[in-house]
């Protein structure tokens, strides 16, 4: 059995699924007393970064222990208890020392929140909103807590700004920001926070957590689990969304067929992604992301640990493939989708970035 | 919860507490107004988080309870009718509350009923308790008048964080507030109605006291003033019908007495509302330029004369001169004209009438400036309120 929640030293109610050693760092922090006053959770997306921010943010605002009191040591194993108001309320993001702040946060200069839906990159306004309230006293909670969600999207503007705050911030504040990456913020940036590191969390664990925390059937919770790819907050969005758990599947179909279209075939499923790139890039990358796990799935049948195939579903198409291509070929793919997906990132045009993937892609033909 | 309400109270209330609902969402439940039965009243509340304001209206209660409801559509349903009766009343599915007015105008009776969606009071964040350690009282048309002096010199950008507060500092009978923004400074003092048992002091932000200057408005009472045992509230009473909450600001406020010159070369004695005068008339030219007021002062045995001038160089300039009560040398001195201008607009505090002065005598209220050198600051003092003083930096310019 890996870890799960309940196995870590800290006996409080954690809503992070897994990484039991994130848990016991930040936990340790809080029985220790040395809580430190900024934290960048680092970890593959929907892993729980925010997740395990806002536990954190609940066990210094748990009701159930007084943090702050000589002798809460032996108390704080308990918090977040999960039960008293503040821990509710700050799970509802209802909670008036809490603040989570992203890209889409409506700033004092907004008129409303629409202006800031739209906006991608979290700009120097929103920092210096939360400079000013980080000035203020906490209003209900023990602490003020302030999470910079995807923090790597702090405009440089925002980011010079907030390392003022990052070295002295006032009594009582913390700024824990989440990253997928490290490399993703400047250095300064980084040089200032204690480190927690989330990795892709076991497909068991998953399993458990969702059958235990929201009542799924085992076998639901496996498929989920499975299709997760080692991210709960996925798992999660999935129970209440199905039509998240169809995408993937679809997208799996449409890409075991790629393999065997001929060019002119392939060249109509590269417009395709191209148009599909200008009009929602997140959902292109998305498509990328499956064609890795695609060929992930292929090379582990190839290498005889069919058991940790993803795509189950498509036993037989991936079988097919795993015979029909060298290994030399499944690692030509792997490659070939990164170079496409770097290029992306990079601003290449579509159309003959998603070409060139189509061109170099090794087929059944 | 259902309640009964006159639609004229209710609409008051909600204008009241409306004052701390926040344009900006950063907790979503704060756009709601809580609702709450509390004895034979009817409590509205509603905060920014940094502001809470709670008043109380009379209401015929049927059935105790409480509700937030969004605040824009609920002032907007109560205000959109007049001269009529309310009725409020808790519906669970869904939850909310169902508004009903009624209103009898020209005879003929037209009632409305509006579902509105609410929030149950749980999820509002707690109102913060203040225990009072530190407890004093003041009229509020004293209170008003100090604080129109002091509040426009506090500093509207977050720069320095405790500039954009005002300090208060409670010793004896009297309060002195004082507020700067690193190029002015005012300072006023308050009669209070009664000594506290020991001196405190507070970092209160500008802008909840602009608030409260006009929840004051129009209004005499007694407003109580207490700050928190923690130190990190402070609480206003207006009466018994208005309460404000505001956080108070942590941080240390610069020695702002050191601050103020404590000799003068040159004072001049201006009629405040020949001060008035001609800071508009400055201003018309000023703006358009680079924003400076000259101003030259020469005593002539004893015949004070001050000429003030301005100039923008595409537009053309301004000059007039005055007869002034002057002692010491000749002096001159150049200011921003938007410092002037908030000074003698805000001078005067709320009330316009000639006030009594110190030696008995009813007379114009004067500006009395006292200046050294041109880079020196300079002094303003009201002829009629001892307690006044604004120091403003001079602008540096070519004599």
């Amino acid at each position: 059995m890996l870890g799960t929640s309940q196995e870590v030293g800290a006996s409080g109610k954690w809503d992070t699924i897994g990484n039991p050693a994130a848990i016991n760092l930040v936990s340790g922090a809080i029985s220790q007393g040395r809580v430190s006053h900024a934290y960048l959770f680092v970890g593959p997306n929907r892993v729980g970064k925010r997740t395990l921010a806002l536990d954190f943010a609940r066990a210094l605002n748990c009701n159930a222990a007084d943090v702050a009191a000589p002798g809460w040591a032996e108390l704080a194993p308990e918090v977040p208890c999960g039960q008293c108001s503040a821990c509710d309320r700050i799970s509802r993001s209802n909670f008036a020392d809490v603040q989570v702040i992203t890209s889409a946060t409506q700033t004092s200069k907004d008129a409303d929140t629409e202006a800031a839906k739209r906006r991608v990159m979290i700009g120097i306004d929103l920092i210096k909103d939360l400079q000013s309230d980080a000035l203020l006293q906490p209003y209900e909670g023990k602490v003020k807590v302030f999470i910079i969600d995807d923090a790597n999207r702090m405009s440089p503007d925002a980011a010079n700004a907030l390392l003022k705050t990052l070295e002295e911030p006032p009594e009582n504040v913390h700024i824990f920001l989440t990253s997928p990456a490290v490399e993703l913020l400047p250095e300064t940036i980084v040089s200032r926070c204690h480190l927690v590191r989330l990795r892709s969390v076991p497909r068991e664990v998953i399993a458990e957590a969702l059958a235990s925390r929201f009542d799924l059937d085992s076998d639901e919770a496996q498929v989920l689990a499975k299709m997760s790819m080692g991210a709960p907050g996925w798992a999660i969005a999935a129970i209440d969304d199905p039509s998240l758990l169809d995408a993937r599947r679809q997208s799996s179909a449409r890409i075991l067929d790629v393999f065997g279209f001929d060019l002119a075939d392939r060249f109509d499923y590269s417009a395709q992604m191209a148009r599909q790139f200008r009009s929602d890039r997140g959902l292109a990358l998305d498509e990328l992301a499956r064609w890795l796990e695609i060929v992930r799935d292929i090379a582990m049948i190839q290498n005889g640990l069919s058991q940790h195939v993803v795509f189950d579903d498509r036993m037989e198409e991936l079988d097919r493939l795993s015979q029909a291509l060298t290994v030399d070929d499944v690692a030509l793919a792997a490659s070939v989708i990164e170079k496409t997906r770097d290029a992306l990132m990079v601003n290449a045009y579509p159309q003959l970035a998603f070409d060139g993937m189509m061109l170099e892609l090794p087929g059944l033909g | 919860m259902k309640i009964t309400s006159i639609q004229d109270n209710l609409a008051r209330g909600l204008r009241v507490v409306r004052r701390a609902v926040p344009s900006r969402a950063t907790l979503p439940i704060t756009q709601n107004i809580l609702i709450e039965t509390e004895d034979a009243r009817l409590k509205l509340a509603a905060t920014d988080l940094e502001l809470s304001i709670t008043t109380w209206v009379s209401a015929q209660i049927e059935q105790t309870g409480a509700i937030t409801l969004p605040a824009r559509p609920l002032l907007d349903t109560i205000s959109s009718f007049n001269m009529g009766r309310v009725e409020i009343e808790v519906t669970d599915e869904p939850y909310g509350a169902k508004i009903t007015t009624t209103t009898e105008r020209s005879g003929n009776p037209l009632t409305i009923d509006t579902d509105l969606r609410g929030a149950p009071k749980d999820d509002f964040p707690p109102f913060p308790e203040v225990s009072p350690k530190h407890r004093v009282r003041v009229d509020s048309g004293i209170l008003r008048n100090a604080l129109e002096r002091v509040v426009f010199s506090a500093a509207t950008d977050d720069a320095r964080p405790v500039l954009t507060g005002v300090k208060m500092e409670v010793a004896g009978d009297k309060a002195t507030f004082a507020a700067a923004d690193g190029f002015r400074l005012s300072i006023e003092t308050a009669q209070l109605m009664e000594a506290p048992e020991e001196p405190f002091d507070a970092l209160i932000p500008a802008r909840a006291l602009r608030e409260l200057g006009s929840l004051m408005a129009g209004t005499v009472a007694t407003v109580e003033i207490m700050v928190s045992e923690s130190g990190g509230e402070a609480m206003f009473r207006i009466g018994d019908e208005v309460e404000m909450i505001t956080q108070l600001i942590a941080g240390t406020y610069p020695d702002y007495k050191s601050l103020v010159p404590q000799n003068a070369d040159t004072t001049m004695s201006i009629p405040l509302e020949s001060a008035e005068q001609v800071a508009r008339s400055m201003q018309v030219i000023a703006r358009e330029g680079s924003a400076i007021v000259r101003m030259v002062a020469q005593n002539t045995d004893g015949q004070g004369r001050l000429t003030v001038s301005s100039n923008a160089e595409d537009l053309g300039n301004s000059e007039g001169s005055l007869d002034v009560d002057i002692e010491g040398e000749d002096g001159k001195i150049a200011f921003n004209v938007r410092f002037l201008s908030d000074l003698v607009s805000n001078a005067q505090g709320g009330t316009s009438n000639p006030v009594e002065t110190d030696d008995g005598a009813a007379g114009p209220e004067k500006l009395i400036l006292a200046i050294t050198t041109p880079s020196s600051p300079a002094v303003f003092r009201l002829s009629s309120h001892p307690g006044f003083t604004h120091v403003v930096m001079p602008m540096y310019v070519q004599w």
